[in-house]
């Protein structure tokens, strides 16, 4: 008569194996896990705050008013009232921050062209001149006030 | 689950600073038949981001589709739409031809986050889809799961980079680079649990589209006027 159960010793070395990884695993999760991640959900929680963070460059046309307000108000009444200010003059949080430092000013007739350039492809309405035909080698500034 | 129960939720570990994440759901909408192809998006996208100035490197970028008489759709985005789009010179086969900027979606169901093996790109509570660079690890299963392409692999981190919608600047009051500088309101950006927020109206006022929709990732940015060719 044998013991079916009597021969139980390679078990218990597999379980103690087992027992020993399982709790490598918890100890070492909980040193290698950061504390805030689960805080919202699968991702570390301090990673949204990280990029929120990150340095602004464009500092958005309200800014602008505070000091040149004359030149809002000729803006926001002038056709071009939907184009921001840095979006001809380029991102300007640091000539808020020291108004030594000037932000770019387009100049000559390539940046202009960039919207106001003949193209099948633009919408119908929108305001479009032939390069070639329409005064070519002349500054548009020289007639059109881009703020008025 | 592994979690294994601590009671992390309690404590609040991350200040946000006074932004109050679960008054927000953001969403963004594209009038495609206002879209000029100017660039200016792609550009102040790049400078506010510093995404790498090399071409295929894009947050945002225009392509402009082209539709021929013999049933060709011919797609192009020379640097991304950066520098604007030259004039079509073969106009004769040509029946219609219009700008469509594109982006990542801030899907709802997003593909991206589901293959993410470590836990470093997710959906914030306000929908926005988000990188941890900390905790990527480069594999780049992301790139591959994106439906829109949205998404490459920083050539100098090493890490997967995309479209945060300007979370630095949205949470702060302002409005994404890309709508800052868009001269014609192509793109418009809001808080989509606001009834009177500009995206809010803009759903309303319009015939809204999503790209992919059979692919049931719900996407967050709302298209008006695009045609079934675009994909």
């Amino acid at each position: 008569m044998s013991n079916p159960y009597a021969d139980f010793a390679h078990i218990k070395r597999l379980l103690i194996i087992i027992v020993v990884v399982a709790i490598g695993f918890i100890v070492a999760r909980l040193f290698f896990v950061p504390k805030d991640f689960y805080e919202f959900g699968h991702y570390r929680g301090g990673s949204v705050t990280e990029n929120m963070a990150r340095p602004l460059r464009y500092a958005g046309s309200l800014s602008c008013k505070d000091c040149h307000e004359e030149k809002h108000l000729s803006w926001s009444k002038s056709r071009h009232k939907t184009v921001n200010c840095e979006t001809c003059h380029e991102a300007a949080l640091k000539h808020t921050e020291d108004p030594a430092i000037k932000p770019t000013k387009p100049e000559g007739r390539k940046f202009c062209l960039l919207c106001h350039a003949k193209n099948i492809s633009k919408p119908k309405n929108f305001p479009q001149v032939d390069p070639q035909g329409h005064n070519p080698g002349q500054n548009c500034a020289e007639c059109h006030n881009p703020h008025e | 689950m592994l979690g294994l129960g601590f009671p992390k939720k309690l404590l609040a570990l991350t200040n946000l600073d006074g932004y109050k994440i679960e008054e927000h759901l953001w969403g963004y909408g594209i009038d495609v038949d206002k879209c000029i192809g100017c660039g200016r998006c792609v550009n102040a996208c790049k400078v506010e981001n510093k995404v790498p100035d090399d071409p295929f490197f894009f947050r945002t970028w225009v392509e402009r589709y082209t539709e021929k008489k013999n049933d060709k759709v011919e797609v192009d985005s020379p640097n991304g739409g950066k520098d604007g789009f030259a004039d079509i010179k073969d106009k004769k086969e040509l029946i219609k031809s219009f700008f469509v900027p594109k982006m990542c979606n801030h899907c709802e169901n997003p593909p991206c986050v589901q293959v993410c093996p470590v836990g470093a790109t997710y959906k914030s509570k306000d929908g926005v889809v988000l990188v941890d660079p900390g905790y990527c690890i480069g594999c780049r299963y992301c790139i591959q799961a994106c439906p829109y392409g949205a998404r490459y692999l920083h050539p100098e981190k090493r890490v997967a980079d995309k479209c945060t919608l300007c979370y630095h600047r949205i949470t702060k009051g302002l409005q994404p680079a890309c709508v800052e500088a868009c001269p014609t309101q192509t793109r418009v950006f809001g808080n989509l649990k606001a009834a009177q927020s500009p995206i809010s109206r803009f759903i309303r006022a319009k015939k809204i589209l999503v790209l992919k929709p059979d692919l049931g990732t719900r996407p967050k940015i709302f298209y008006s006027g695009i045609d079934k060719e675009v994909r």
